[in-house]
């Protein structure tokens, strides 16, 4: 492929949405293009500053864990008084209301998805092929499984 | 007397027989190996895949001489695309490109003796294929869970002429016979070469890096699992350069037939120890069984096997392979962090 057909794919390797053989033919080129590459790496690094420019605070790990501990029943003693009694629902109420409206108005974003990460499926395709050589390879088999894997979207079964 | 002489011989002869047909299965099984790097022939071949987008089916035209192959799929998705393989690597034709992209090939006789120590193979019946007898062979793990495989040999030539391959779920993975074969049949060099006007791509063809080597690819010294399954072994160190072209280190382990990989790179950018990770958090939710940083268990396209990442202080993990995902949790808990 010549730097003048590659480069409409340039900004969507950077973001690792180019998939299939367009994308194994264009990552191919760029391995071996300088100029390309430099081009990939500058994308890159703009499209790096711009998620952590918009990157969401993380729900706690524990937050569900927390509001379901909130609204578990406490146990109520005999001797407690009808008052304490009555504050203390009160408390666990407003405990776990104030909690689910902070889970539910938490304007957190879709977590952002690591920039420059291999598609999962390429790495899935290379394994499958690595076992071209095995003494009961069925290669008609893999070769296939393969070449419909590299040409499906990621995460979809071809 | 003899009565009982007889009796006795029937009771030897009835016990003897499991391990005459265990005898014999890996036998067969060495012949059709041997054959599958010797035999020349010309035939015609139905893949299905049930497991990849319900139920792929195509047929596929295949040259074989002396280790060489050419494959040339004539329906379905693939219909048009060229696969050769001279023995030394394996090259993907893509017509629209008029590129060839190469990756290793080539069989190792030792291969075979692990599977033999690893998985049982018996004959468990005979069947015709293409008009023509065989036996069908079944290659079971000694150590389950794991893969399995039917296969079906000629009993004239000893070519394999089916083979059934299903995964540790016991589901069909692939299944590809032969419809038609015409052994002996002459193919020129020519065919098992990239075509003229082909580029070949550059790419590492080399089988095995040594450990140093491919740490300094990748820029870290290079992790190996304290924990593997039964029967497995380091097959090959290789370097890989997918997805964004970052190098990535591939460790493959094999039990003959079997095998998983352990990729291994360095964070992307943005993705080291910012916002998103804490002591015992994973990326995107990904809680991990006791481990800071694994992620989810995901099921491979195509009945692939499964796929697991594993984030640690300076690299990212990924795990690939046909075992259950208690295993590879395993074998991921048991990677240096």
């Amino acid at each position: 492929m010549s730097c003048r057909s590659v480069t409409r794919y340039l900004p969507d390797l950077a973001v690792g949405a180019l998939q299939g053989w367009s994308g194994w033919r264009v990552r191919r080129h760029v391995e071996e293009c300088p100029s390309c590459r430099a081009e990939v790496a500058r994308l890159r690094a703009v499209d790096a500053r711009l998620r952590r420019a918009l990157r969401a605070p993380e729900p706690p790990d524990d937050l569900w864990a927390s509001i379901r501990r909130e609204m578990a029943p406490v146990p109520v003693t005999a001797r407690q008084p009808a008052l304490r009694r009555r504050v203390s629902s009160a408390i666990v109420g407003l405990a776990a209301t104030a909690a689910v409206t902070v889970a539910l108005l938490q304007p957190w974003a879709p977590a952002p998805t690591p920039v420059a990460e291999a598609p999962r499926n390429e790495y899935a395709v290379r394994h499958v092929m690595s076992g071209w050589r095995d003494p009961l390879a069925d290669q008609a088999s893999l070769g296939t499984l393969a070449a419909l894997m590299n040409e499906s979207p990621q995460g979809k079964s071809p | 007397m003899i009565l009982r002489l007889l009796v006795l011989l029937l009771l030897s002869l009835t016990s003897l027989r499991p391990s005459l047909a265990a005898a014999d299965g890996a036998a067969l099984l060495r012949r059709a190996y041997d054959q599958e790097r010797k035999a020349s022939y010309i035939a015609t071949m139905t893949v299905r895949l049930p497991a990849a987008a319900g139920g792929t089916s195509t047929l596929v035209k295949v040259w074989r001489s002396a280790g060489r192959q050419r494959m040339e799929y004539l329906s379905g998705a693939l219909k048009g695309r060229v696969l050769v393989d001279d023995g030394r690597r394996v090259l993907w034709l893509d017509s629209d490109s008029r590129t060839a992209t190469p990756a290793p090939s080539g069989r190792e006789a030792e291969a075979l003796d692990l599977l033999l120590r690893n998985y049982q193979v018996s004959v468990s019946a005979t069947e015709r294929v293409a008009g023509r007898p065989a036996t069908v062979l079944r290659v079971v793990p000694r150590h389950p869970p794991g893969p399995s495989r039917r296969v079906w040999v000629d009993r004239a030539s000893s070519v394999i002429l089916r083979t059934d391959s299903y995964n540790t779920d016991g589901q069909l993975l692939s299944s590809s016979a032969v419809t038609a074969i015409t052994l002996g049949a002459r193919t020129g060099a020519s065919s098992f070469t990239a075509p003229a006007g082909y580029r070949v791509e550059a790419a590492p063809t080399a089988r095995t890096w040594t450990r140093e080597a491919l740490s300094d690819q990748v820029g870290f010294p290079l992790a190996t699992p304290a924990y593997l399954p039964p029967g497995f072994r380091l097959d090959e160190m290789s370097l890989a350069r997918t997805g964004s072209g970052r190098p990535s280190a591939q460790l493959r382990y094999s039990d003959g037939l079997n095998s998983f990989s352990i990729f291994q790179h360095q964070h992307g950018p943005g993705m080291g120890r910012g916002p998103g990770w804490g002591r015992g958090r994973g990326w995107r939710g990904g809680r991990g069984a006791g481990m800071p940083g694994m992620g989810q268990c995901q099921l491979l396209a195509g009945g692939a096997g499964r796929s697991l990442r594993v984030f640690a202080s300076d690299r990212v993990f990924l795990l690939v392979g046909d075992l259950p995902e208690a295993t590879l949790r395993k074998i991921a808990a048991s990677l240096p962090q």
